[in-house]
């Protein structure tokens, strides 16, 4: 029995496992998947596909909608057949977890590093992913968090982490102290940007000057280049420790923050949410969670109906940005029929910043069901569906 | 080889108590019957079940069975038994005397109840501070709550109604912490990053800070009486939204959410318009709390690509009051809830934005993905992006998808007629049609 670490990158699929409560790399895949004979291929396998029998980087479709049809955002084709993209990643990650079974055991629970300032669409779409990649149960943290647990281990400090990727640079301020861990201030530039750019402004955001940090350490896959580390860090040279496996260290913290699935934590993260929510009911767009609320939270609206012998209120759930991104859309139904029904909408955001909408009956009392018409996510029925298939190798 | 999985299931923990003492030997060997035929050598994992949901995993291999040993039965020796036997005994302790940690329906019962009491709380009672915090109090206190709270801290029971009771928790403490951290911060100048707080003087903090780098404390005492009117909870709705914009010092707010980067092409359009309120449609009319009157209406044009800077919010615009009776409202709504999406997609292609026009009208699908205006509009814009790069077949070709997916789009059946005739394929030919 184990507990993983999983990151998946644009380049890379690495995972984690956490043996005698020290992290250690089971596997490292290419971030692409391919069919062929109907059967699924990655790492090696994947030299013997055909370019229209596989997709790479896999994690550039996680945001496109669970529903096919959907105009303009059609499922990848791989192999002749539309794929569902959460299809394609569960199918990834679970040539990662069959490994980690092979070696150390069954897995029972897994921490996804993901990046600080992945959309909700994408954090949903991923553990979805992962729960039906077979893990029973997925906690998503920021990769400057995870990784923070991997250099820090216990000790108060406060860290600047940069995370040099493929083709943005990250940096965010992350404090640790008495088990609790939080990222003050974070900022993303591309990769072509001034060298100090992120950082800098992480750094401002977190109302922080250079000379409070316990450490600073750049990770992620372009950290690998030693001249790209030593630039990111020369402003910081009271602090920098150059790692000796930057690219893996968010997937070995994420190892070791997964021990909360068997034992106590070994801390707790805690998120901001960045970019807001908006709940649109008709033709307004409201503000519903705010940016730089602390995850997990709650907002509340009252909706009434305009006619009376309405049952149902359509309602969508908008991430902000320019322009919004449509999260979802809901129904609101069981209203009684007669005056005066009014529904009080309720939008969660939970620990991982993804978002759910409940809905309750605020004149009679009792909840509302809310179904959604078009979202991301799968349904539980779905998702066993869609596990069946991924775990068939089981 | 891939070890076979055994399961031992115990329901109880007197079930737990009575394979520990009676079952499995201080040895590690284990007589069991097994539903496959066990050849001596070969690996298992033995994975015990307990009450509180846990599952305990031990490796092993299948043994010799003794003369002692059951003849049909097989003998699984396992690996660090005698640790295993020492946790899961104090385990079971734990569970006699009373819960804890160790007994999912007591501590799922526990955490209920101080939830409960929890809603009876003024919010400095929540955190377990005074009544006025000073900034590092305030922190510590929340820190402390959190540590406790939070859903990561109940993840091994692996139950959901334990975690949905952390998270509610968390979100009644997380909300007392706000509400108390937006009145510091009002009254003393104190900014918030991320989620922490820090006074505008202490910028540069020592590294060497013995207690985990904190701010130092500042304020004198904080009166927060605003707690003590109404009751805690009632909805459970919006209290008000404490740390945005108004109260807080913008400089450093302001770069706090989201990246700066962003913010700085990008600004967050929920709180750049504030003055409309919210308008119904044919389904409902959304009765927003007074104290957060933001509103956004999809109608607004978004930035061009490229832009830096938001165009004019059209419903903040003096000369178009937007409607503030449900009589309006409803006039304005009634042609259908796409519509919104229709009237800003034939704006931008008819001032030639075909890549805002596509953005928002593949947005738009994904929200009404059988609204077949919609989809052809999608196609349409694909049309003038043709136009643009003065690929007239590929123009023809998204004209005709457009009909496939609209049959009714009339401005498409006017296009595909001048484009057969033989028009010069220009943006301005769609801008035309579509103004």
């Amino acid at each position: 029995m184990t507990v993983l670490g999983l990151e998946l990158g644009l380049a890379w699929l690495r995972v984690a496992a956490l043996v005698d409560g020290q992290p250690r790399l089971v596997a490292t895949l290419p971030a692409a998947i391919g069919f062929s004979d109907g059967r699924r291929r990655t790492g090696a396998a994947l030299d013997g596909c055909r370019p229209d029998q596989r997709i790479d980087a896999v994690a550039d479709w996680l945001a496109r909608p669970a529903a096919a049809g959907v105009a303009g955002v059609a499922w990848p084709i791989v192999d002749g057949v539309a794929r569902s993209p959460v299809e394609l990643a569960a199918h990834l990650v679970r040539a990662g977890v069959v490994a980690a079974i092979a070696a150390h055991g069954p897995v029972i629970g897994a921490v996804v590093a993901v990046p600080l300032d992945l959309g909700a669409l994408e954090r949903r779409a991923l553990r979805d992913a992962v729960l039906a990649a077979g893990v029973p149960m997925v906690r998503l943290v920021a990769s400057p968090s995870a990784a923070a647990v991997a250099i820090a281990d216990q000790r108060p400090a406060r860290l600047l982490i940069i995370d040099r990727g493929a083709r943005a640079t990250r940096a965010a301020v992350v404090e640790s102290i008495d088990g609790m861990l939080d990222v003050v201030g974070y900022a993303t530039a591309p990769n072509d940007a001034p060298d100090g750019a992120a950082a800098a402004q992480a750094l401002t955001a977190a109302a922080i000057e250079p000379a409070g940090l316990s450490d600073a350490v750049v990770i992620g896959g372009g950290a690998t280049d030693r001249a790209v580390a030593a630039r990111l860090l020369a402003p910081y040279q009271h602090a920098a420790h150059p790692l000796a496996e930057p690219d893996t260290a968010a997937v070995r913290g994420a190892a070791r923050l997964a021990r909360m699935f068997i034992d106590d934590p070994v801390a707790v993260t805690v998120d901001v949410i960045a970019p807001g929510f908006s709940l649109g009911a008709g033709s307004a767009l409201t503000a519903m969670i705010p940016a730089g609320a602390i995850a997990p939270t709650r907002e509340v609206r009252l909706i009434a109906r305009d006619r009376a012998d309405r049952v149902t209120i359509d309602l969508e759930l908008w991430e902000d940005g320019v322009p919004p991104r449509p999260y979802g859309r809901y129904q609101i139904a069981g209203l009684p029929p007669g005056s005066g029904a009014i529904a009080a909408c309720e939008v969660t955001v939970d620990v991982d910043r993804i978002p759910r909408v409940d809905a309750s009956d605020l004149v009679n009392g009792g909840a509302l069901s809310v179904e959604p018409v078009v979202e991301v996510g799968l349904g539980p029925d779905a998702l066993a569906e869609l596990r069946a298939i991924v775990c068939e190798d089981a | 080889m891939t070890p076979r999985l055994l399961r031992v299931r115990c329901a109880r923990w007197d079930q737990v108590d009575a394979f520990l003492h009676k079952k499995l030997r201080a040895d590690g060997r284990l007589s069991m019957k097994v539903p496959f035929v066990a050849e001596p050598g070969a690996p298992v994992t033995l994975a015990i079940e307990l009450p509180n949901q846990i599952v305990v995993a031990l490796d092993g291999v299948v043994g010799t069975p003794a003369q002692r040993d059951r003849p049909d039965a097989a003998v699984v020796v396992l690996a660090g038994a005698k640790a295993a036997i020492d946790r899961l005994s104090a385990m079971v302790a734990d569970a006699r005397v009373g819960g804890g940690d160790g007994d999912l329906s007591a501590t799922l019962a526990a955490r209920e109840a101080e939830l409960r009491r929890l809603r009876q709380q003024a919010a400095h009672e929540v955190l377990g501070c005074g009544r006025g915090p000073t900034l590092e109090e305030l922190r510590a206190a929340w820190r402390q709550r959190v540590r406790r709270e939070h859903p990561d801290a109940v993840a091994r029971f692996r139950s959901a109604a334990l975690r949905l009771t952390a998270e509610e928790t968390m979100i009644h403490v997380t909300r007392a912490y706000e509400r108390l951290r937006a009145t510091v911060c009002a009254d003393h100048r104190a900014v918030i990053a991320g989620t922490s707080v820090r006074t505008i003087g202490s910028l540069a903090i020592e590294s060497q800070a013995g207690d985990g780098f904190d701010v130092v404390p500042l304020t004198p005492p904080v009166d927060d009486s605003v707690e003590a009117l109404g009751p805690a909870g009632a909805l459970r709705a919006t209290p008000p939204p404490p740390v945005r914009g108004a109260t807080t010092p913008p400089p450093v707010r302001g770069a706090t959410t989201p990246p700066p980067v962003r913010a700085a092409t990008t600004p967050p359009p929920v709180r750049a318009a504030t003055p409309p309120p919210p308008m119904a449609d044919d389904a409902s009319l959304t009765l927003t709390a007074p104290r957060t009157p933001l509103a956004l209406d999809l109608d607004l044009p978004p930035p061009r690509p490229g832009a830096t800077t938001p165009p004019p919010v059209r419903a903040a615009s003096p000369t178009t009051p937007p409607p503030t009776t449900i009589e309006q409202s409803l006039r304005q709504a009634r042609s259908g809830p796409g519509d919104r999406f229709v009237r800003a997609i034939r704006e931008r292609l008819a001032d030639g934005d075909h890549a805002g026009a596509s953005q928002v009208a593949t947005a738009a699908s994904q929200v009404y993905p059988k609204d077949r205006r919609l989809a052809a509009l999608v196609e349409i814009a694909r049309a003038q992006a043709a136009c643009a790069a003065g690929d007239r077949d590929a123009a023809v070709a998204a004209v005709h998808a457009a009909l496939a997916a609209d049959a009714d789009a009339e401005e498409a059946h006017r296009l595909l007629a001048s484009l057969e005739l033989g028009v010069p394929v220009t943006v301005a030919l769609i801008s035309e049609a579509y103004r």
